[in-house]
């Protein structure tokens, strides 16, 4: 059974053209009295079932309140019938009944008689009340004494904690500063989370899209629609909203509220914006603006773009927002500012829901740091010298869908926040000098860490870390390189270990690849890179050996290439002094040159190359590389690096003979080599 | 709407107590000053009836008095009550209550001023040398009696007040008419016989007489007239009532 049935119901107003008199009315009975008859209502139906909650909008006059009235019992329906169950309490209006002489205590059990509750219901909550208005102190002095916000929260406070099971709102929502209104926004949700049955009357459609469960439209005392919030809601904008600043823009699930300076994004009829949503600040005239404070008109050019122009009249500041929907998860928006002025700073902002958990830019990824009650401002979440080319959040438990913010050129530089306690929300700023703001929201409900990689933002990211290790011996496997490290200290140096191939005239090196790892276990290490401006996909694998460990090298052209000469290098710590190899053995001398010196350059009949510390107080373990195969002809080569990477090299080369440098597309076992430690 | 009535009883206790809280919040001996006017009446009536007429009733300053200050009690009823409607439309306009629960307050704490006045009165009888009789204990009931002649009056002013304005202008006329028209500075000996019956029509006559009856004379008023006071303060506060009821629902609405 429905909690509220109106059946019929209307209401009429007899308004009367003259002033009436007691004695003219006695004396002149029998005379006809002019009056106007006004419909307020005319055969009003609906229903609502228990636990809903059902915004009611139309313009000014329509007979929203008028509804509520009647439902309240304020005033009588001329016709029709109206039944309800349960108790009903309307918050139609802040603070009536207050007297100025009382004071709030007084007050407070005055207007909570006159909301029909009990004086020991009262008493009892007193407290909470008074807490939930934060005016403690204040509580006995009289009223004429508060400052109008005070005033607010105190009628406020008794009129959330009346417990009814029915709540009637008329618009009051509206009244009150910025924490006033989240303090009641959030009261209503928690209302609403508790089952109680709300009907309420407003004027912020976004607010009416986010709370309700269905909305009724009315138009001249009559229900024009009765629906799912989007439906009634564009329905309304479509003759109306435009002239109010009001725009709403849609491709099914995506829905986005443009209101007077802010936006609100909708997915599946679920907010992801948070609180104001998007909006943009200026700073000028040593003051921070907010886009809610100019004044707007709305154009639509087309079913998917929106065009949102506000003036600042007092600063002479104009702003345009486009919002273009290019399909159901994609959104693009470019505000640009033009201002006489000059302004200091400026900043695009994006207030999301808490469900946001974790957070990626191409690279980090980490999580958002909890918000507890001792935030009392602001956190700036992401501290990067570079701006990243794209953040992108999204919710752990995949209700949300993650989202992506691209800036749409390169001065635009995202930022990420917590907010403050009471606000409890994500933020995802875009600063800008040019004071214009472009970028694309994409949603996804899948995968977020997949979507960033398939949009190319995260390029680096096959390039992964990579840690293998067995006894002593680790291998990190980084972007193209191995770093190699004994109990810890590291042996090599800057690039490590690391192939090169010579082709169309350059070196590529591995480090100039993608990389994915294709196998990874105790001791084995299987990879695979994609060189950039090779057609050709190299494959590493390592092996852990008794002492030691192997690296295999395969090529696989997928396109017909020449390469001619080949090359697995090893840099090591300058620490090493001493060279070695199966024939001769030296050392390393002093690196004093801008540039490379090559030490020994020979072939490979000396098989090994290898290094040792002597006289280094750094005690480093022998290093022994061993060439395993190579075709072509195969050198080593021993050098010392330039001043400025300061490191020893020691090399196997591969050379291609002159009419075999073409390499079809197949896979090829091109070079291999193994590494030998021996603790000293 | 349903509210207990357990509700309306603290909604009434709470309008009352916030009347006598605002009319007396800034003022020194505020209360003092309510008592003024009927003793202030008292004295130059007195003067004038005594000393210029010479009008021949005994103690007669006592004679006033238990005629005054149920007089003042009826009539500052009845005309704050009248306007209270209207003067707190906002509530009306905004919040679903008991709408009685407005005018009744208005009465209730004019009741509670007249009770305390009643302790000024024995004061006076007692300064001239008045013997109270057993008889006095009937002053609850006669009370009583006033308070339903005064709650239908209240209610019929007030609801036509929230329609015609010129109600207000209209009971000042009535209630001054009716002082004279009650023996409040004259004795019912003074009405020429053949007026009597006419002149017994009126109420507070009824109820006037009985006070001065039980505190002035010490002894039980005549069954004729405890009977019409009943009557008519029932028969008042029936259609008070009903009327009240017609009529509050588009209280809302003409203000």
């Amino acid at each position: 059974m429905k909690i509220i049935e109106v059946k019929d119901l209307s209401k009429r107003y007899i308004i009367s053209k003259e002033m009436r008199l007691l004695v003219k009315d006695l004396l002149l009975f029998w005379k006809r009295k002019k009056t106007e008859e006004l419909w307020a209502l005319k055969d009003v139906n609906f229903a609502v079932d228990e636990g809903e909650t059902v915004g009611i909008i139309g313009e000014n006059g329509a007979g929203k309140s008028t509804i509520l009235k009647i439902l309240n019992g304020v005033t009588a329906a001329t016709s029709g019938e109206i039944k309800t169950r349960g108790k009903i309490s309307g918050v139609l209006e802040l603070g009536i009944g207050f007297h100025p002489e009382l004071t709030g205590r007084e007050n407070l059990f005055l207007n909570a008689a006159l909301l029909g509750l009990s004086r020991r219901y009262v008493q009892e909550k007193f407290d909470e009340i008074v807490e939930f208005s934060g005016l403690a102190e204040f509580i006995d002095a009289p009223i004429k004494k508060y400052s109008s916000g005070m005033l607010l929260r105190l009628a406020f406070s008794l009129s959330v904690n009346i417990d009814p099971d029915i709540l009637l709102i008329d618009e009051v929502l509206a009244v009150g500063d910025e924490s006033f209104q989240r303090k009641c926004t959030s009261k209503i949700k928690e209302l609403k989370n508790q089952g109680k049955t709300i009907i309420f009357v407003s004027h912020d459609l976004s607010l009416v899209l986010s709370l309700s469960d269905w909305v009724i439209l009315i138009r001249n005392g009559k229900i024009v629609k009765k629906s799912k919030p989007n439906e009634v809601i564009a329905f309304y904008l479509e003759t109306v909203g435009e002239k109010k600043g009001i725009g709403l823009l849609q491709k099914p699930p995506l829905d986005i509220i443009f209101n007077n300076g802010k936006a609100k994004v909708f997915f599946r009829n679920r907010e992801l914006t948070k609180d104001v949503g998007l909006y943009t600040t200026l700073y000028t005239n040593s003051r921070w603006h907010n886009s809610t404070e100019a004044e707007w008109t709305i154009e639509r050019p087309s079913f998917n773009q929106l065009i949102a122009k506000g003036i600042f009249k007092k600063l002479s500041i104009s702003q345009k927002w486009k919002f273009t929907v290019q399909n159901e998860n994609e959104i693009l928006f470019n505000i640009d500012t033009s201002s006489p002025i000059k302004i200091e700073q400026s900043a695009f902002n994006l207030i999301l829901a808490n469900n946001y958990t974790d957070y990626l830019t191409p690279n980090v990824k980490a999580s958002f740091p909890e918000i507890s009650q001792a935030d009392k401002s602001w956190d700036e979440i992401l501290q990067t010298t570079a701006a990243p080319k794209a953040v992108a959040i999204k919710d752990s438990q995949n209700i949300f869908p993650g989202l992506v913010l691209k800036p749409g050129d390169e001065l635009t530089q995202p930022r990420l926040f917590n907010t403050d306690y009471q606000l409890n929300a994500r933020v995802i700023q875009l600063i800008n000098p040019d004071n214009s703001f472009s970028a694309k929201l994409l949603l996804d409900k899948k995968d977020t860490d997949k979507y960033m990689q398939s949009l190319g933002l995260i390029e680096e990211k096959k390039n992964r870390l990579c840690t293998i290790q067995k006894g002593p011996l680790k291998l990190i496997f980084e972007n193209g390189k191995a770093r190699i490290f004994f109990e810890d200290i590291e042996l090599t140096k800057k690039m490590g270990l690391y192939t090169s191939l010579f082709s169309q005239f350059r070196w590529h090196h591995s480090t100039e690849a993608s990389w994915g790892i294709r196998q990874e276990s105790q001791d084995r290490l299987v990879l695979r890179g994609k060189l950039r401006r090779l057609p050709i996909f190299q494959n590493w694998e390592f092996k852990f050996l008794d002492s030691g460990i192997s690296l295999a090298v395969d090529i696989e052209p997928y396109k017909e290439i020449s390469i001619e000469q080949g090359r697995i290098n090893l840099m090591l710590q300058q620490s090493y002094d001493n060279w070695f190899t199966r024939n001769a053995k030296g050392i390393f001398p002093e690196i004093l040159f801008n540039e490379w010196a090559d030490i020994l350059d020979r072939d490979i009949t000396d098989n090994y190359v290898g290094a040792e510390c002597i006289q280094s107080s750094l005690q480093l373990p022998k290093i022994t590389m061993e060439l395993v195969y190579s075709l072509g002809n195969s050198l080593v080569r021993i050098s010392n690096t330039d001043f400025h990477s300061n490191a020893r090299v020691l090399q196997f080369l591969r050379l291609e003979p002159k009419n075999k440098l073409n390499f079809p597309p197949k896979n090829y076992r091109y070079m291999g080599a193994k590494l030998i430690l021996n603790k000293v | 709407m349903k509210k207990s009535f357990s509700t309306f009883i603290e909604l009434l206790f709470s309008l009352t107590i916030k009347e006598l809280k605002v009319r007396y919040k800034n003022t020194v001996l505020g209360f003092v000053w309510s008592l003024l006017n009927p003793l202030l009446l008292m004295t130059i009536l007195s003067f004038v009836f005594l000393v210029i007429f010479e009008i021949g009733i005994e103690k007669y300053p006592a004679f006033l008095l238990c005629a005054l200050l149920p007089w003042a009690f009826f009539s500052n009823s009845v005309f704050s009550s009248a306007t209270s409607i209207v003067d707190n439309a906002n509530l009306i306009k905004k919040l679903s209550f008991t709408r009685e629960a407005i005018p009744l307050s208005a009465i209730l704490a004019n009741l509670v001023h007249f009770l305390l006045a009643l302790v000024i009165l024995f004061i006076f009888l007692i300064i001239f040398k008045v013997r109270l009789t057993v008889y006095a204990l009937v002053l609850p009931f006669i009370i009583f009696i006033q308070l339903l002649l005064i709650i239908g009056v209240s209610f019929i002013a007030s609801s036509l007040y929230v329609y015609y304005r010129d109600v207000k202008y209209i009971i000042e006329a009535v209630l001054l008419c009716w002082f004279y028209a009650t023996p409040i500075f004259y004795s019912t000996s003074f009405v020429p016989d053949r007026l009597l019956r006419f002149y017994m029509l009126n109420p507070m006559a009824a109820i006037v007489t009985a006070y001065r009856d039980i505190l002035l004379y010490g002894r039980l008023p005549e069954v004729k007239i405890i009977m019409f006071a009943i009557l008519s303060s029932v028969v008042s506060l029936a259609v008070g009532v009903l009327l009240f009821r017609q009529y509050k629902g588009n209280f809302a609405d003409a203000l």
